[in-house]
């Protein structure tokens, strides 16, 4: 199965081969070796190893671990350097080969191989330069590291930026000469690596370094003395006691000296904390407290337990009960139990259900006492308890409490108790008990036996469809629809024919139908009604002959036409009701027949709306079901049928319906109905429309032609009418009028492609594209609707920029589609439950979040609204107002390597799935800000600047833009600038100094908060000793120039300054003096976050000097 | 040129971006008690406050979560918590840093979205400070937090959830039915034992391969908005590029564990509830994948969790190819498959005859006023974040492992004990 090479390597090949000359001899003694891998016993190079990274399975990983670490230290060392010397990005090989390296010396049982590695690894360090690849190196140490790494790593704890991994390793490799280590590197450090060494000295529980930490947590650096606080408390010596203060860390300390024997001392602080903050509301101490207590003490802690459990604050009570709970002991139950007298009945609660959760059957007399508690709570307690502890009579011990409440939350409890118990327990105990509980109990119980299957006899729930209460007799009624079979539908009848009210009659008739059903035999189902009919009478009989009518079948239809054809007007209407609600197709004529018959207009009715339900729900092929709709509609007299069998009729579609359809194009009453049910026929499926029809034909021509005048102008009428669910809400402009498509075209190939395209190509393929979209795309009823069919999507004819996007739409069930923005896929649509996690992510990118946030979609059927920005290449989708797509780069799907294009038309993509679009509204949003272009400085007044801080003392003069000292502050430019390059010229008197601040904010130092390009005299004798970035042209703190290029004191000079994105130049008198990127000056982010911001104002610096800039022009990018 | 270097506080523009908050809420923001605590129970109209750690991704979906009043935000990128103040209303106060949001006593609840690097620290700073927690998943990324959270929210006794709720409700993913009945079948033991479940793509279950990390990602630009310092807090400094934070970061062993660590807990959780697990973990944990690279997650073919009593859970990965026919649970008697479709007959009449699983607590913010434990807790969803956290360490290492679930250590080998309790970067600690 494996392939014997994977390409696209020859580069890093090519690098490493440079670099890892090196011949190992592999002598190894590792498994069977992968057919393509080099041989043991062979020489080898190293980079024909890195050739086959990262390994394919855990035996190629095995044999090149064994590969390495046979030649380590050669090999080891060589990756090191190699990983010294490749820039970031270019090295992973390297990394796959250290960490596989690492994974295999780590193996258990080969410690030599960890002892040669780790020495390796160790030796290498010493000789490495790069921040990144040594901590990659340490990183190795503090998996494989031991013993013989502690030197070696100590050593490397005096290394600023290489303190804080050399200490984690340490921790983790934790020999006894680590603390040692740690400390006396401590002891030499300051600033935050010191606290980074306290820190690790905790975290080894470093006795030794107990004196030194005291006196640092006494110290004047505050950081310090929060790392050593902490460092003592999980030390935990007795001698640090006074030193920790705050709570927490003082119950750190504790747990520790608890752990360490000096138990007394831990209960101290224990109580100490127990009662100093008794008053206050810090519950969680006092829990924590309790809890450490009761680790420490077991049994011995019961008193402060109990004492906690009566507490005023319900946290602490709870807490103490919980810790109760799991408290084991000689008589601890007992004295549990002896609280459950105590008055409070909120407490006696809390202790009952405690005493449920103890797996101590010497409970159990206490909790079922509590069952005949006088307070509920405690009751409720009692049962959750008993049903923990589940002794052998507990379900009637509960059941019991049926016969006493009627409160909803005890009965709850009890169901609550009931449920998880084995069917063959409860079901007979439920059963049991039905007699004997008060009425609401009995609900309950009869919906829980009506989850309880064949262990539920129909004969056991019967006499309660007669209880003296309602809901009682509702509620045993709808058991026995769940339980019962065919076999007891005598018994159902026979409830029908009792005297009841309207609700428990038609509850009844539900049980029959649905028990009925359960009958394999469809011409049985309605045996045991039919024979019941012949002793029955009046009302009953009536009630009878309707339940017959919702069973149906054959036997069932011809009672109802004998009756129908009777003499008895009450039988007779029974009857005819009875068939119009009956199932199936066979009682579509006897029903049509009354249809056509002397009753009156209402029957009549009735019984065409029987026959188009019989016919809309036996799901008939159009062959069938067409004629019988035929039928219908010209039976019906009234507009409303007529309606209604119109519609059905556009539903089923075919030539002999829209025959039928067509006959009423030109009547004034249904024409319309008429119109709008060939417009159904269009809008259905391929398969449900005359196959030789088109949508176009259907819609634009056929009803144009055949339909009157009057008609066509109802039809406008109607559709000006609902024109208004296409109106855009203020600010937006509909793309889709509700009527048709103007606005939109077909789609052309894709992006790249059109791009090829001559104009007379293109013009052709639009052609096609747009009679493709006139054939698949429709307009009804301001909706507009995709056929199913293929996959052109649908394009505004208008490219579009930065916009927000309102769309409805609606999907079938396992539709599919989405919106293209700048003609790019998408914002996902498809049904959820085909993509679980929900429509409205960016499906097609690859780098960035492609799903959505959470699913937000109503089921397939409904419809849902999105609203999407789209701003550059990023994309937020709210969906059902529900934000889905939070500000996601957009990928090119067209062109991978390329970012989105910055226009483009938006599409609704067709994915072969029928698709419904509606209040399709944009609004544009303003392009990009004009980019500024000109002289910053007017040359005459102070227009476009502002001074920050109180003094102002700039002024203008002959075009000179100048402050005369005025101690330290600045002038900032009214607007916020990105990217730019600024052109200036300055001069600066003898010790002169100032700055040119870039993209900074107004509050705090430019230099720091922002970034400095600095202006200063550099031959001054006082600035003599700066550092290299502090003269002229330096990007202050940052970036000192490659050369000296300024001019003495009282020269103009000449300065540009581009700062585009990281990178950052500026240009002295003609010489480039920097030239950097601000990525790699990232490690000064901390004290100097300026230096990542993207934008700010523009300032110039005032000192005690005088200062003068002139011609300062600024060209945005 | 500048004053001085020490004069410099970086964060100034923060404390001032918190402070004008505040400033604008201060007659609104302060509830002047705790909700908790007092003389007996809360009564339950009484109304809880929560405030929101980490407003990304899934930050939002916290934020508008009913139940309890939102008060306070915080999160390391100014865009993140200017888009939850949007969402928030003005009555919400903006915090960077979660140790000052943490001091305010008038909050009841915290959220915690951020990712997973930082839940276990946030978690047991939150239980210090008296809050109850409701937290994202995976709950830790490693077995120590795992075990500090749980001791730290036992010892300060607060209510903690995991935001994973299959167990309880909802349609489990894509299995086609809720846990309920599955909890029911498995208990009812229909399908004998021990059992087997697979959780891939054929039984329902995406593992969104598109989590993986960088391999040749070079350092980029930090930007402005965020303090990647504080982002990264716990977990090693690496260079900074986009693809390590927010949307993505899922693809990094420093802070989570690729489709593994998004999906796992997820979907593991309900199986090791319908196993009845809660109180252990595996014995053994095997993965077939390919080489790990150490920084940049990636995918692979199977993993493999067993337990002493031999039920297993095998989790076949997007580097396998599906097998269609795989059942959900197999057990000796009968097959579970997606949809709840088994091989054995009439299963849903047979099923009838059992009792319902027992109930659960499902509703947090009730919990959290009647000091009851949530159905998803520390102590269980401790457990089955172990499960992913094991599986993690292996895959990471290349090789089997063998677990003990009493001591929560692996068996003789000191690499993968190490790789479960890293230290982490100063001054954070656990």
């Amino acid at each position: 199965m494996k392939e014997t090479r994977r390409g696209g390597r020859s580069a890093v090949q090519l690098t490493l081969a440079l670099l890892l000359p090196l011949l190992l001899f592999a002598g190894c003694s590792a498994t069977k070796s992968p057919a393509d891998l080099p041989q043991r016993e062979t020489r080898i190079q190293l980079d024909a190893i890195l050739e086959h990274l990262p390994a394919r399975d855990a035996a190629e990983q095995r044999w090149i671990g064994a590969l390495l670490l046979d030649s380590a230290p050669e090999s080891i060392t060589r990756l090191c350097h190699a990983l010294d010397t490749l820039a970031p990005g270019n090295d992973s090989r390297v990394r796959y080969a250290l960490s596989g390296a690492t994974a295999h010396a780590t193996l258990p049982g080969h410690g030599s191989d960890r002892v040669k590695y780790a020495g390796a690894l160790c030796a290498a360090l010493g000789s490495m330069r790069t921040a990144a690849a040594m901590a990659f190196v340490i990183e190795q140490l503090q998996i494989a590291g031991g013993p013989e790494s502690v030197e070696t790593l100590g050593s490397v704890l005096a290394d600023e930026s290489m303190c804080g991994p050399a200490a984690m390793a340490l921790v983790s490799i934790r020999t006894p000469e680590t603390g040692a280590r740690l400390l006396e590197a401590a002891r030499s450090a300051d600033g935050s690596r010191k606290a980074t060494l306290v820190q690790a000295l905790g975290e080894v529980k470093s006795q030794e370094a107990v004196v030194d930490l005291m006196a640092w947590a006494q110290g004047d650096d505050a950081s310090l003395r929060q790392a050593s606080t902490a460092a003592l408390a999980s030390i935990g010596d007795p001698r640090s006691i006074d030193l920790i203060k705050e709570p927490s860390l003082q119950l750190v300390y504790a747990r520790r000296l608890g752990e360490q024997q000096h138990v007394s001392l831990s209960e101290q602080i224990c109580r100490s904390i127990l009662s100093s903050v008794a008053g206050s509301a810090e519950p969680h101490l006092r829990c924590a407290a309790l809890r450490l207590l009761a680790d420490m003490l077991g049994e011995r802690a019961l008193n402060d337990i109990v004492t906690a459990a009566q507490d005023a604050n319900g946290e602490v009570r709870a807490c103490a009960l919980d810790i109760a709970a799991g408290m084991t002991g000689e008589g601890v139950t007992e004295r549990w139990v002896s609280l459950v007298k105590q008055p409070d009945p909120g407490m006696r609660a809390g202790v009952v259900r405690m005493l449920g959760q103890r797996d101590d059957p010497s409970a159990v007399p206490a909790v079922y006492n509590a069952l005949s508690d006088p307070d509920p709570s405690v009751r409720i307690a009692a049962v959750a308890a008993a049903s923990h502890l589940g002794a052998a009579n507990t379900v009637d011990s509960i059941l019991v409490l049926l016969e006493r409440t009627e409160r909803p939350d005890e009965i709850a409890a009890v169901r609550d108790a009931l449920r998880p118990l084995p069917l063959t327990q409860s079901v007979p105990a439920a059963v049991r008990v039905l007699q004997s509980a008060m009425p609401p109990a009995r609900v309950m119980l009869l919906q829980f036996l009506s989850e309880g299957g064949s262990l539920v006899h129909p004969r056991d729930i019967l006499p309660f469809t007669r209880d003296a209460t309602a809901p009682v007799r509702l509620a045993a009624i709808k058991t026995l629809e769940n339980v019962a079979g065919p076999d007891d539908t005598a018994e159902l009848v026979r409830l029908l024919m009792e005297d009841r009210d309207e609700g428990e009659w038609s509850a009844i008739q539900r049980s029959i139908v649905t028990v009925t059903a359960r009958n394999p035999d469809p011409g049985k189902r309605a045996d045991a009604l039919l024979a019941a009919l012949d002793g029955a009478e009046g009302a009953a009989r009536t009630r009878l002959i309707r339940t017959i009518g919702r069973v149906g079948g054959t036997k069932a239809v011809a009672t109802l036409s004998r009756g129908i054809a009777g003499k008895d007007p009450a039988i007779k209407d029974a009857s005819i009701r009875a068939l119009a609600e009956a199932p199936g197709i066979e009682g579509f004529d006897p029903l049509l027949a009354v249809a056509r018959g002397k009753y009156p207009l209402p029957t009549r009715a009735l019984a065409l709306r029987g026959c188009l339900r019989m016919v809309n729900e036996a799901g008939l092929p159009p062959v069938r079901s067409v004629p019988l709709l035929g039928k219908v509609l010209a039976a019906s007299e009234r507009h409303e049928e007529k309606r209604l069998a119109l519609a059905s009729l556009g539903k089923a579609g075919s030539r002999e319906a829209l025959h039928i359809i067509s006959g009423y194009l030109r009547d004034e009453a249904v024409g319309l109905d008429a119109a709008l049910a060939i417009r159904t026929m269009a809008a259905g499926g391929e398969e449900e429309r005359p196959a030789t029809l088109s949508r176009d034909d259907l819609v634009r021509v056929f009803i144009e032609k055949n339909a009157s005048p009057k008609v066509l102008a109802q039809l406008k009428e109607y559709d000006v009418a609902r024109s208004d669910k296409n109106v855009p809400p203020e600010g937006f402009v509909a793309l889709f009028n509700g009527k048709n498509l103007a606005g939109w075209k077909g789609l052309v190939a894709d992006p790249p492609a059109r791009a090829k395209m001559t104009p007379a190509e293109r013009a052709k393929a639009q052609a096609a594209a747009d009679s493709l979209m006139r054939r698949q795309w429709t307009v009804d009823d301001g909706v507009l609707m995709f056929n199913g069919d293929g996959f052109a999507n649908l394009c505004t004819a208008k490219d579009y920029a930065n916009f927000e996007l309102l769309v409805d739409w609606k999907i079938e069930k396992e539709g599919d589609s989405g919106i293209y923005l700048r003609g790019s896929p998408q914002a996902q649509i498809w049904d959820p439950v085909v993509g679980p996690e929900g429509s409205g992510g960016l499906y097609n990118n690859q780098k960035n979040p492609r799903t959505p946030l959470r699913k937000a979609d109503k089921p397939a059927g409904q419809w849902n609204t999105f609203r999407i920005r789209m701003i550059g290449e990023r994309v937020t989708v709210y969906l059902n107002n529900v934000l889905v797509t939070d500000n996601v780069v957009l990928e090119n799907y067209w062109e991978r390597e390329k970012s989105m294009y910055p226009t483009g038309q938006i599409e609704l993509q067709a994915h072969n799935s029928p698709l419904y679009f509606r209040n399709i509204f944009i609004r544009e949003l303003p392009a990009e800000r004009e980019k500024f272009s000109g002289p910053l400085f007017n040359g005459m007044d102070l227009a476009g600047w502002e001074p920050v801080g109180g003094s102002t003392p700039w002024s203008v003069k002959d075009g000179v833009l100048f402050a005369e000292g005025g101690g330290g502050g600045w002038i900032s430019t009214v607007k916020q600038f990105d990217n730019f390059m600024l052109d200036l010229e300055f001069r600066v008197p003898e010790g002169g100094n100032s700055g040119v601040f870039l993209r900074t904010p107004r509050e705090g130092d430019p230099a720091y908060v922002g970034m400095e390009i600095q202006v200063l005299d550099d031959y001054a004798p006082v600035y003599a000793n700066l550092r290299p970035w502090q003269y002229a042209g330096s990007v202050y703190g940052v970036q000192a120039p490659s050369a000296r290029a300024s001019k003495k004191a009282g020269e103009w000079q000449h300065m540009v300054i581009v700062a585009d994105g990281p990178h950052v130049a500026v240009t002295l008198n003609g010489q480039r003096i920097v030239d950097t990127n601000l990525i790699s000056h990232m490690e000064l982010e901390q004290t100097h976050p300026g230096i990542k911001r993207r934008g700010g104002y523009i300032g110039l610096q005032n000192h005690s000097t005088r200062i003068e800039y002139r011609n300062v022009r600024l060209t945005e990018y | 040129m500048g004053e001085s270097h020490m004069s410099i506080d970086s964060r100034i523009s923060r404390r001032k971006f918190v402070k004008a908050a505040l400033g604008t809420t201060a007659l609104f923001a302060i509830v002047p008690r705790r909700v908790l605590g007092g003389p007996g129970y809360v009564s339950p109209s009484d109304e809880i406050t929560k405030a929101v750690i980490g407003v990304g991704g899934m930050g939002h979906w916290h934020l508008t979560e009913p139940g309890a009043r939102l008060v306070a935000v915080c999160d390391v990128d100014d865009e993140h918590l200017q888009s939850a103040l949007n969402v928030g209303g003005k009555d919400v106060v903006a915090y960077h840093d979660f140790r000052e949001l943490l001091e305010r006593r008038d909050i009841d609840v915290v959220h915690i979205a951020t990712p997973p690097h930082w839940h276990a620290l946030i978690s047991i700073a939150a239980a210090r400070a008296g809050k109850d927690i409701w937290c994202e998943k995976p709950m830790t990324r490693t077995i120590a937090e795992g075990q500090k959270v749980v001791e730290s929210v036992r010892q300060y006794g607060r209510i903690f959830r995991i935001n994973t709720w299959f167990r309880f409700e909802d349609v489990f993913y894509g299995f086609g039915t809720t846990v309920r009945p599955i909890k029911k079948l498995v208990d009812s033991g229909l399908l004998g034992w021990p059992l087997t479940v697979t959780v891939g793509a054929a039984t329902g279950f995406e593992w969104k391969e598109y989590w993986t990390g960088k391999t040749d990602a070079k350092a980029e630009w930090i930007p402005a908005c965020l303090d990647y310092n504080m982002w990264l807090g716990p977990a090693p400094y690496k260079p900074y590029t986009a693809h390590r934070v927010h949307g993505t970061f899922r693809g990094y062993w420093d802070y989570d564990g690729g489709g593994l660590g998004d999906m796992a807990q997820h979907y593991l959780d309900p199986v090791q509830y319908v196993l009845g697990k809660d109180d252990t973990s595996p014995v053994l944990v095997e993965v077939d994948a390919d080489q790990q690279h150490p920084d940049a997650v990636g995918v692979w073919r199977t993993i493999t969790l067993t337990y002493a009593d031999g039920c297993q859970i095998v989790l076949p990965g997007t580097a396998s190819p599906v097998e269609p026919n795989v059942p959900f649970i197999e057990g000796p008697k009968g097959k579970l498959f997606k949809g709840f479709r088994s091989d054995i007959p009439n299963l849903k009449e047979k099923l009838r005859d059992f009792p319902e699983p027992a109930a659960q607590v499902t509703d947090f913010y009730a919990a959290v006023k009647s000091r009851t434990k949530f159905a998803l807790n520390e102590e269980n969803g401790h457990r089955s974040a172990t499960l992913v956290n094991i599986a993690k360490i292996a895959w990471q290492l290349g090789r089997s492992l063998k677990f003990d679930p009493v001591s929560q250590r692996f068996v003789g080998d000191d690499a993968a004990n190490r790789l479960a309790n890293p230290p982490m970067r100063a001054p954070w600690h656990l």
